[in-house]
């Protein structure tokens, strides 16, 4: 996949609302002998507001992390699903466009020769998929997930890397490697609404009604995702959306990187599930 | 169209390349809410009838998913397109029908042209401020305190100058090409 050495973006998220997947994100990568630095002096990659609004000012917040990635001789990892779309975004208008960054301090970096990989992608090589087979020591027991892809993973089809944009099954089969059962869903790629639970609640309500609606009819007991705005929105706001579906919800959302490291018995889950909003306890009570 | 030619919706979004076959609005998740539909709105880009746009609200509730794009058989970036609308009608200031969207924005962006990054719990609350809601909203924001999600201080970027010169360009570089 990458010939050059990997550091890790963590984006804002994973250093404020979704630091138990930052700190899970690293555990894991440690557990499986693929230690990570983090990119060093790293910046916002624009996140919703940049690329709404202003698509130039979104391509050079994204590609100065790319650039700094060239000067410190990296290609990109990225973590968060938003950060990512950003990345691949700013990096594929810049191979078109590369006279659009030119920063001073950046004069050599070329932003546009560093690869950016979702974590998710990372993790999925088949040699990966053996070591974490041969590391689990907790089978997930009684865990049925809905696995979340979100929507800025798996689009567009020109930069999105997963095996199927409308039905992807990296995360399934990955959970159900851990010993967990994941249900065949049909909501699995469509949007949560993160970007507008601020800004238009109702709107953003009524999609993640469906999600739950579908994951629960479905016979999930908690969901996964790789994304962590996707968790934020999912995790936080159940009381509100079960008001909006008029059926009562109570489903644990993970990270999927949280399971991977309860199931090959890594320190630090009792910690990070206490970041969560929605108790995951009683879901993982049998995966001891 | 008088003001047409100043919507800058850049010719890599493709609009040109539609043939309104409305793949995007079957799929689009918030469609059923937008006065103009996704495919509707690059017609009328097709149609030098850009100011329609801007005056109207799809854009605003379009929420960057981005299903149109990874289904158009012709690869038209829809939700690029609606970046440049945005823009334009921040421009105008014609946001009657913006709702909160450029509040929000805002508040991110300044954030992050400080200092580098975006503290996304305080961002919030500093949203509710403004918005109004921070009172109602208060059990949300004790419970994110608690599970440790808000975080008062996050270390920012060290070189802060070289984020700030990248608002710079502001105007001059995001037009078309």
């Amino acid at each position: 996949m990458t010939e050059k050495k990997l550091a890790l973006f963590p984006g804002c998220s994973l250093d404020g609302t979704g630091s138990e997947y930052g700190h899970s994100t690293m555990a894991v990568l440690e557990a499986l002998g693929k230690p990570v630095d983090i990119l060093e002096d790293w910046n916002c990659c624009g996140a919703t507001a940049a690329r709404g609004v202003d698509l130039g000012l979104s391509v050079r917040l994204a590609g100065r992390n790319l650039a700094l990635g060239a000067k410190q001789g990296c290609d990109v990892l990225v973590a968060c699903a938003a950060c990512y779309n950003n990345m691949a975004f700013s990096r594929d208008h810049l191979e078109k466009h590369p006279e659009d960054f030119r920063e001073p301090g950046f004069e050599h970096a070329r932003p546009e020769s560093v690869k950016v990989f979702h974590l998710l992608n990372i993790l999925s090589d088949q040699a990966t998929l053996d070591t974490i087979a041969s590391k689990i020591k907790k089978p997930l027991k009684d865990l049925v997930l809905a696995a979340y892809y979100g929507c800025l993973l798996v689009r567009p089809g020109a930069y999105a890397n997963v095996d199927d944009r409308e039905n992807p099954q990296l995360m399934d089969k990955m959970m159900q490697l851990c010993g967990a059962e994941t249900v065949d869903w049909s909501y699995k790629t469509d949007c949560c609404g993160g970007s507008a639970s601020l800004t238009r609640k109702d709107a953003a309500m009524k999609l993640m009604a469906r999600i739950f609606d579908d994951a629960m009819s479905r016979g999930a007991n908690a969901i996964v995702t790789a994304c962590p705005l996707c968790h934020m929105n999912l995790d936080a706001f159940q009381k509100d959306v079960a008001a909006e579906l008029g059926r009562k919800i109570s489903m644990p959302v993970f990270y999927f990187t949280e399971l991977l490291a309860l199931a090959m018995g890594l320190k630090g889950t009792a910690k990070w599930f206490k970041g969560h909003l929605t108790n995951p306890a009683p879901v993982v009570r049998n995966c001891r | 169209m008088s003001d047409a030619p100043e919507i800058k919706v850049s010719s890599e979004t493709c609009y040109t390349q539609c043939f309104s076959c409305a793949k995007c609005t079957s799929g689009c998740p918030v469609a059923d809410e937008m006065d103009i539909k996704p495919h509707q709105a690059m017609r009328l880009l097709q149609l030098d009838k850009g100011d329609e746009l801007v005056a109207a609200a799809s854009p605003w509730l379009c929420i960057g998913c981005q299903t149109c794009l990874g289904r158009c058989p012709n690869n038209v970036d829809i939700p690029s397109a609606f970046s440049r609308i945005r823009q334009e009608a921040i421009r105008r200031n014609q946001l009657d029908k913006a709702g909160n969207v450029p509040l929000f924005d805002d508040i991110m962006l300044s954030m992050i042209k400080r200092s580098g990054r975006v503290n996304d719990g305080l961002m919030a609350a500093k949203y509710k401020f403004k918005a109004g809601g921070l009172l109602k909203d208060w059990k949300m924001g004790l419970k994110m305190l608690k599970a440790g999600k808000m975080k008062l201080f996050m270390k920012g970027v060290s070189d802060t100058a070289s984020v700030a010169a990248l608002f710079e360009k502001h105007s001059e570089q995001s037009e078309d090409e």
